[in-house]
């Protein structure tokens, strides 16, 4: 199979020279109208955060190699090819389809099982359709690589949960409660680390956000980007009493709620269980408060072993999903190879149907009157199946090499059988 | 529809909760290999769960079992937790609810296999409200006090599965693992409700079973006899659910071991007084008919 990948990812190229070389929606633009002219073959071009990969593909003229391949990248970019070509990586016929299948699906992500990759395939392809960069072997090979991707996320657990610190707070929150918009959220602190948690907090759309802390600047920077009220840090019990969910990410030395606080602030509560997000280092407070009812308590320690858990239990899917693939690559080299052979077989069909049509009518023309009707059409038969036992030969030695996929890769008898046969596209 | 039999309803039933459990375990990493498969798994399990609740009606259509006596109670009750369970499963999708309701079914059935339809006199199984001496009060006692039954078991099972989902919390067991969607919020607002519904039902049926009472006061046995140590019960399950239902104290697990406790007494008062003798008219309630 004609394919090519060449490419630059995290394992293999320092993030420096990544930002570098990396498209942006207007230079995919340029790189793709000037692929069309300059390389001669079908091109997508997969540009992520992680990762910068061309796939290179079609029948007929040779694909360029890394040395080509870089100083077209060099000449996008004010990069030298001799600074790019060390790094590229390359694979080709059924490794490529592999490596395109293991992205997609997200075997090769820095985060293992991570959805985004999938949908940025999608959005390559487009961008390679839009500028007709993208032929019938690209086509078809990043559709099989979208199928490939989700059966993989239904059938494995590769996908399962979240694996970001800031989603597994949410998740824990949603494990108590079922809705948010009578619930209230306080913010205790303004830590870097609490933001993200924060935002995906308040997409939970609660009734309120309360805000409070030592600085009120800081708190008012905070209550400003989540649509928060102040509350001064004096009054935190009255903080506590009021909030249903609690992230604290103060930064100090010792906790601030303790055993004594929380009973006095449970005494006056009236609502059900409190879940505390506590991400803050030291924290803020007594882990001992944790029972699991009236208040649950997740610090840090806790959200990052449930992280890591996921990530093992996402990796010891790893096996499953990559004999997935094995099986689909093989899968798409047979379908390709039996979709490239269709159109040829079916035009030597045609045109021996053509040749064995017009020799039978001359030959009646010639015998005219003197052959009788039944014997016209024992010799139309007889010419018919010479035609059969003649192109059986061919056709299954072409059957039988797409099914053994030929160790070159190269497709040597359905080149031979075209010129033997002298079969050109129309 | 008389070929149908305890044993069918059982096995069906069984059979369910044990795709149930096949489906359940794909999530473990030995049986990661079939994750697929575990669809395939629900869906044989909500077959057999339906096949389970026609067998039930069946039966019940055919024999139609008098509630009066545990033996038809246990199965109108467990007939009516059954399509409860095939309810949450094909309209919600929620499996938990059958993990948790199948077993009490399946115990139900199994204790009224134990104890045997009664004998009505002449060799028959007491049909569903055509015994001869219910009037209008005893069906309405024993429909007020099966709805109420009904309603207890579902907090039943709810509050066993607030307890479950407490200790997980308590356990910080990561998100998504363990077989209960539900949040802690959700199974207590949801037993709450179900008891401000199980209140009045069980306000009811002892009202009028009271009344009945006292209308039949000469066939009892005094405080001794199992019907009035029954109602006795009754009333303090009666006291219970006030608590539950007006105390604003009882929350979280506190309730859910209160729901425990009072669906256990309400058990042991509606079956225990059918299966000690009682008073004069105790002496027609040996078994006869067998049902299948």
């Amino acid at each position: 199979m004609n394919l090519r990948v060449f490419g630059l990812s995290f394992r293999s190229t320092p993030i420096g020279l990544r930002e570098r070389l990396g498209f942006d929606p207007s230079t995919l633009l340029l790189a793709l109208d000037r692929a069309n002219s300059e390389l001669a073959c079908e091109v997508v071009l997969l540009s992520t955060c992680n990762r910068v990969e061309f796939y290179l593909g079609g029948e007929g003229a040779p694909l360029p190699g890394s040395r080509e391949l870089a100083d077209f990248w060099g000449r996008i970019f004010p990069v030298d090819s001799l600074a790019i070509e060390p790094h590229l990586y390359c694979h080709e016929g059924p490794e490529a389809i592999r490596h395109l299948f293991r992205v997609t699906s997200s075997l090769d992500s820095m985060v293992l099982g991570e959805g985004q990759i999938a949908a940025q395939a999608k959005q390559a392809l487009e961008a390679a359709q839009a500028s007709g960069c993208a032929g019938p072997m690209l086509n078809a090979l990043f559709q099989h690589a979208r199928v490939i991707a989700r059966r993989i996320r239904t059938e494995t657990g590769i996908a399962q949960g979240h694996v970001s610190v800031s989603s597994l707070a949410v998740d824990f929150v949603s494990e108590v409660f079922d809705q948010f918009s009578d619930k209230t959220i306080a913010v205790i602190g303004a830590g870097k680390m609490g933001e993200l948690t924060l935002k995906h907090l308040v997409e939970l759309k609660p009734k309120r956000i309360l805000v409070t802390n030592r600085n009120p600047e800081k708190a008012m920077a905070v209550a400003a980007s989540c649509g928060g009220q102040i509350v001064p840090f004096e009054n935190l019990d009255e903080l506590l009493i009021r909030s249903d969910i609690v992230l604290s990410t103060t930064g100090a030395n010792e906790p601030i709620v303790n055993k004594a606080r929380w009973q006095r602030v449970q005494s006056q509560r009236r609502k059900g269980t409190m879940v505390v997000i506590d991400i803050a280092v030291p924290r803020d407070f007594e882990p001992t408060l944790h029972d699991g009812e009236t208040m649950c308590l997740y610090n840090i320690d806790d959200l990052q072993k449930v992280r890591e858990t996921r990530i093992a239990d996402r990796k010891s899917h790893l096996g499953i999903a990559e004999s997935m693939i094995d099986k689909e690559v093989a899968v798409f080299g047979s379908d390709w190879l039996r979709r490239r052979n269709g159109p040829v077989i079916a035009r030597l069909n045609r045109e021996f149907e053509a040749k064995r049509k017009a020799v039978v009518g001359q030959l009646m023309q010639k015998l005219g009157d003197r052959v009788k009707l039944e014997d016209r059409a024992a010799i139309e038969g007889a010419f018919r199946l010479l035609q059969n036992q003649f192109l059986h030969g061919p056709i299954s030695a072409l059957a039988e090499e797409t099914t053994s996929h030929s160790p070159s890769g190269k497709h040597t008898l359905l080149d031979a059988l075209r010129q033997l046969f002298r079969i050109h596209d129309s | 529809m008389e070929r149908v039999s305890l044993f069918c309803i059982a096995a069906s039933y069984t059979l369910s909760l044990c795709l149930d459990w096949l489906a359940m375990w794909q999530k473990f990493p030995l049986f990661k290999r079939w994750l697929h498969l575990s669809g395939w798994f629900r869906v044989g399990a909500w077959m057999m769960g339906s096949a389970g609740l026609v067998a039930h009606s069946l039966y019940l259509w055919a024999w139609q079992p008098s509630i009066a006596w545990q033996f038809g109670w246990l199965l109108v009750l467990s007939w009516f937790l059954a399509v409860f369970s095939v309810y949450e499963r094909s309209h919600r999708g929620r499996v938990s609810w059958s993990m948790f309701l199948l077993p009490m079914v399946l115990g139900m059935v199994g204790v009224a296999t134990l104890i045997g339809p009664p004998d009505s006199g002449g060799g028959e199984i007491p049909k569903l409200f055509t015994v001869a001496n219910l009037n209008f009060w005893n069906r309405l006692h024993g429909i007020l006090l099966l709805a109420a039954s009904v309603v207890l078991s579902v907090s039943f099972i709810g509050s066993l599965m607030y307890l479950i989902r407490a200790s997980q919390l308590k356990s910080k067991l990561a998100p998504g693992r363990g077989l209960l969607p539900f949040t802690l919020e959700g199974l207590e607002t949801m037993n709450k409700r179900l008891i401000a519904v199980a209140f009045p039902l069980l306000s009811a049926g002892l009202g009028v079973g009271v009344g009945i009472m006292f209308a039949h006061a000469a066939e009892l046995d005094g405080i001794s006899d199992p019907r009035v140590l029954g109602a006795l019960g009754l009333w303090l399950v009666f006291g219970v659910l006030l608590g539950l239902r007006y105390g604003t104290r009882f929350r979280g697990s506190i309730m859910a071991w209160m729901t425990i406790g009072v669906w256990i007494l309400l058990v042991v008062c509606l079956v225990l007084p059918h299966t000690l003798p009682t008073g004069p008219k105790a002496s027609s309630r040996n078994s006869g008919v067998k049902a299948p």
